[in-house]
């Protein structure tokens, strides 16, 4: 089956992003397609590359950019959500004239129109509420 | 689901919001994704239940609260293409809500029993709730 995946919750305040995770893996495992993994609302948090959790702590970030480049799967940031919360890339931090940017290089920034064509192009959108 | 049930699949996309207007992102992020929908004719529905009903009352004036009017957004989704608009009557009840006169008038809105509202899930090939 040709499966997206949607996030709408961060780590931390929500088991989203590492039921996605863990959900995504099966999947794969399983034998199905991943047309791509969206990330919107407070789910833009799981694309930064800053957090550090403590060594003795399950790193959902790391897992997911670990996943993304082991399938070369399409994980996709919402740029607006991301934008209010913090998660830029280089070209956005310096387009709002910001001093740093911390979108980890596994995601990609880009608008509604491609969670929108996953659906169109998916059997199934499975979201992963806050 | 309606894997051993195949129903017409009249929405590429139901939003279901369920959120008071103001007090977080949750309207403000389904809409945009209403909007987006339109945008890309996809055919797009719009359930609004429990705290979500507060999102259609009319003459909402959040501007002393520094928020964006969310119901300008709800009137432009007609120009989008979104027009199905429904609202879960029992939600309206027991907030004291009465639709003549609390609701924005503008908005076609189709008030639906809790049956009715299984039906439009059926109907839908994905549904997201915020």
């Amino acid at each position: 089956m040709k499966l997206s995946i949607l996030v709408l919750g961060s780590p931390y305040n929500s088991q989203a992003a590492y039921s996605a995770l863990r959900y995504t893996q099966a999947a794969l495992d399983s034998g199905h397609e991943i047309y791509r993994v969206f990330f919107y609302q407070d789910g833009v948090h799981a694309c930064s590359n800053l957090p550090a959790p403590p060594q003795d702590e399950f790193n959902t970030y790391e897992a997911w950019q670990t996943l993304q480049e082991k399938h070369e799967l399409d994980c996709v940031t919402c740029i607006a959500a991301a934008a209010r919360r913090g998660v830029l890339n280089e070209e956005e931090s310096k387009r709002h004239n910001l001093p740093a940017f911390n979108l980890a290089t596994q995601f990609s920034l880009s608008g509604l129109g491609q969670l929108i064509e996953a659906n169109a192009e998916s059997d199934r959108l499975v979201t992963f509420g806050a | 689901m309606t894997a051993d049930a195949p129903t017409t699949i009249d929405y590429d996309l139901l939003i279901v919001l369920q959120h008071a207007p103001y007090s977080s992102a949750q309207a403000n992020e389904a809409l945009d994704l209403a909007l987006a929908g339109g945008t890309f004719d996809q055919r797009v529905a719009l359930l609004f239940i429990e705290d979500g009903v507060y999102q259609l009352m009319s003459e909402q004036a959040p501007d002393a609260a520094q928020q964006k009017n969310l119901e300008k957004m709800l009137n432009a989704l007609s120009f989008y293409g979104v027009n199905t608009l429904a609202v879960e009557s029992h939600s309206l009840f027991e907030r004291d809500l009465h639709p003549e006169k609390h609701i924005n008038p503008k908005l076609n809105l189709e008030l639906l029993n809790a049956k009715s509202i299984q039906a439009l899930y059926d109907r839908s090939k994905t549904v997201i709730r915020f």
